[in-house]
């Protein structure tokens, strides 16, 4: 596998290239990318069938182990990979600890070990366990064993134990990975962790920037699930480009988690080149569709996101978005789907991931043009827009509610 | 009853059965043309179990079920009235077909009461009292606009007896009269009678003979397949088929097993709808010839083959029972893949049986079918002695 940039400025946004991945060659994928996140081997809601619909390019796949942990057992049985048992091998995919899209408990911690959440509890990983597993898997990228278990609110000490601990576990999970047949055509990417301490940062980037790694993957910034959407980007403006500077240009940066655009667009603006589509997963939980990226007056999508818990859309027979190409849009109705999500049929939710999906890798499209374009900027303007005119009608209906007269526009 | 117009339903039977009373038929509807014997998904609340239409036409369902209860309360006839019917609001574009409402409303609701006027219940969001007459029940399936509708019917519990069952038979050819009156759309829309009388051979004639002297597009077989006897069910069948005219579809309402689709269609029935291929993959249950598998037991956890390796559903094609096993009931991604193996078992099923009488080798499949399904010949008697009936001998 090779990643290549022309960027040579640290700290901005770039277009890359991913290629020669040995086990599907003639693969390419153009950075900044969102990985497909995927749950138990298949995109949420989704049979494959219906996830080609919504897209037929290449896509790589994101998978976490807490989510896969249990199949492993007859993965190495019956001898097969990952790619091939869930039936997803046409697609490149990159493994992951944690799920991003579910809230990593915080603690359980001892030496040696780390933690693994899965459906069925709690399963200690040691590097040893952990090599096992990726030799049975063998996915085409993952991370190596790493604890990333700080946020904002974590303390100095539980920040240099993190750092301290992801180090011991790389080097161990370095030398099983050099040694490994099986993971010859694997790449491993070190995690960069420090939560939210510039020090601690600068003590995990100078261990790892001297290894040879394809990449990195900065860890450490929150604790995965829902919650990550309403981290706002000047939480994690500094810590990343402090981050981002003192790693080399030329490598790959990955950024999991379901960060809401404008946080992806600040991070994008930082350098990161990887991000995954829990985001749209998580708003798909929560009945709502994007609107973020309609401009279009006829509509009247005035915020990111509409929700189908709301009454108004019983009888609105028009599409989520008029101009949105997606299955969703182009067969159905708000009416629909406000129907489906009100009665809990399965199809509602179906609906609104291919929906969300959809616009998400459209989201991603249009972030690289910008960059080709060097607009990104006035695009950042226009989204940050979308979310702000959110804020503003809350705060309209808010004044109203007062008895007092609205604040002028 | 003067009709205009091309007629909303029109059928043609292509091939017979030498043997036994089996037909294989097509029915021109107004939005799609249907292959019979055919098998009808229930598509409960506006939606298949989580598939798209797309991926119900992939898998060549003609025509799928709605219920009009369910419908009628949720999103109510104001929203499908306003959306254009159902088939738009759902964007189905090829043919529906709506109960009556009537056997949910008993069913669902324990407070429901039957009168002369209709069924009687308390709303089950405002406790107010409500009442479903035949003239209201045709209203909202002229509104919901399927192209088949069911007449409101007095269902009774097949396992009870005596003055009930004859009453509420009588009552079911009276209520056909008001729907029939009630009914605004002649040209989209057909009425199907529906044949009741419980488990008594005597009413069950008289009220279909009663049915056939009105002027209808078809008949249905009610109240069956409620916990009677095999032995009782299939000589009810046998029964009404005999007596209904050979020109009209015949429709067996909750029907869907394998095994009674065969014999069914043996004894002359069209149509058949049940919601368990749909329900059963719910809780992981695959359709096989021999009959389900749980895949949620440990037995197929490292077992690498598809669920049935001479389907050609998208399921058997990608995924293995192994895997199959580690997502059930976990991801509903497995819900939607079994339900897609399901109905592409029935829709094979039901392809086979009308190809085996269009090439008059049916009595063979049935012969082949049950063999494979009691290896031993241990044939449950009901099977012998209603296949005997038809003239079909098992091997």
């Amino acid at each position: 596998m090779k990643f290549t940039t022309n960027s040579i400025k640290s700290c901005a946004a770039r277009i890359g290239l991913l290629t020669e991945f040995e086990r599907i060659p003639n693969s390419t994928f153009e950075t900044p990318l969102v990985l497909v996140y995927t749950k138990g081997g298949c995109v949420p809601h989704l049979t494959k069938d219906v996830f080609k619909m919504v897209t037929s390019s290449p896509q790589m796949l994101s998978v976490s182990l807490s989510s896969t942990y249990l199949m492993q057992e007859t993965m190495k049985d019956c001898n097969i990979n990952f790619a091939n048992f869930v039936g997803m091998k046409e697609y490149i995919n990159f493994l992951t600890i944690h799920d991003p899209a579910s809230t990593t408990p915080s603690g359980f911690r001892e030496p040696k070990i780390i933690p693994l959440w899965t459906r069925c509890g709690k399963y200690a990983m040691t590097v040893d366990k952990y090599m096992d597993i990726i030799e049975t898997f063998k996915p085409d990228m993952y991370v190596a064993l790493c604890d990333g278990d700080t946020n904002i609110d974590s303390s100095r000490k539980r920040i240099s134990k993190s750092v301290e601990s992801s180090m011991t576990f790389f080097e161990q999970c370095f030398i099983k990975h050099s040694s490994s047949e099986a993971l010859k055509s694997s790449e491993m990417l070190g995690a960069i962790e420090g939560g939210y301490d510039k020090d601690a940062r600068t003590v995990s980037i100078n261990y790892l920037k001297t290894k040879p790694l394809i990449g990195y993957v900065i860890d450490g910034l929150h604790n995965n699930g829902p919650r990550v959407k309403d981290i706002p980007s000047k939480q994690i403006k500094d810590i990343v480009e402090h981050t981002i500077n003192l790693l080399p240009t030329e490598k790959l940066k990955v950024s999991m988690g379901c960060w809401n655009p404008l946080t992806v667009l600040e991070l994008v603006e930082l350098g990161v080149d990887i991000f995954d589509t829990s985001y749209p997963y998580i708003i798909t939980e929560n009945l709502e569709a994007l609107t973020f990226l309609c401009d279009r007056d006829d509509c009247n999508n005035i915020g990111h996101v509409i929700s189908f818990t709301e009454g108004r859309y019983a009888d609105d027979f028009s599409p989520i978005c008029s101009h949105c190409e997606c299955l969703t849009c182009k067969n159905h109705t708000k009416a629909y789907l406000h129907h489906l999500c009100n009665v809990k049929e399965l199809l509602g939710k179906v609906l609104l991931m291919i929906h969300n999906l959809h616009q998400y890798l459209e989201f991603f499209k249009i972030i690289r043009e910008n960059i080709k374009r060097d607009t990104l900027d006035d695009y950042k303007k226009k989204i940050n827009l979308k979310f702000k005119q959110n804020n503003v009608i809350q705060a309209e209906e808010f004044t109203y509610t007062k008895d007092t007269k609205p604040i002028s526009l | 009853m003067l009709q205009q117009g091309k007629s909303p339903l029109l059928f043609e039977i292509f091939y017979e059965c030498k043997t036994t009373k089996a037909r294989v038929g097509r029915m021109a509807l107004v939005h799609h043309h249907v292959d019979t014997p055919v098998f009808m998904p229930v598509g409960t609340q506006g939606t298949l179990k989580g598939l798209l239409p797309q991926q119900l036409e992939q898998l060549d369902c003609q025509i799928i079920l709605g219920n009009t209860y369910h419908l009628g309360t949720r999103p109510g006839i104001n929203i499908l009235e306003k959306a254009g019917g159902l088939h738009k609001f759902m964007n189905w574009k090829r043919a529906l077909l709506t109960d009556s409402g009537g056997f949910q409303m008993v069913s669902l609701l324990e407070l429901a009461k039957i009168t002369e006027d209709g069924v009687k219940f308390k709303s089950p969001y405002n406790e107010s009292d409500c009442m479903l007459t035949p003239e209201h029940s045709i209203q909202i399936q002229n509104i919901i606009g399927a192209d088949i509708m069911m007449q409101l019917d007095d269902v009774v519990k097949t396992t009870i007896t005596g003055p009930r069952v004859e009453e509420a038979m009588y009552r079911t050819i009276r209520w056909l009269d008001r729907c029939l009156k009630a009914h605004q759309r002649l040209n989209e829309q057909s009425i199907f009678p529906i044949v009741q009388g419980g488990l008594d051979s005597k009413l069950r004639s008289e009220c279909a003979n009663q049915l056939i002297k009105r002027e209808v597009n078809g008949y249905a077989v009610g109240g069956l397949s409620g916990g009677e006897s095999k032995n009782d069910f299939w000589k009810m069948v046998h029964l009404t088929t005999n007596i209904l005219p050979k020109n009209k579809p015949r429709y067996l309402m909750g029907v869907g097993f394998a095994t009674d689709l065969i014999i069914c269609s043996a004894l002359g029935i069209d149509m058949f709808d049940c919601v368990f291929p749909t329900r059963t993959a719910r809780f992981g249950c695959a359709l096989v010839r021999t009959g389900q598998l749980n895949l949620r037991q440990i037995q197929y956890r490292k077992d690498m083959r598809p669920i049935d390796e001479s389907c050609e559903c998208s399921t058997c094609k990608i995924h293995t029972r192994a895997y199959l096993h580690h997502i059930v009931t976990v991801e509903t991604v497995a819900c939607h893949l079994l339900s897609v193996h399901n109905i592409a078992f029935q829709m094979k099923l039901m392809k086979d049986i009308r190809q085996s009488i269009q090439e008059q080798r049916f009595p063979e499949f049935i012969q082949q079918y049950m063999l494979h399904l009691f290896p031993n010949k241990e044939y449950p008697s009901w099977i012998v002695d209603a296949l005997e009936t038809v003239n079909v001998t098992l091997l």
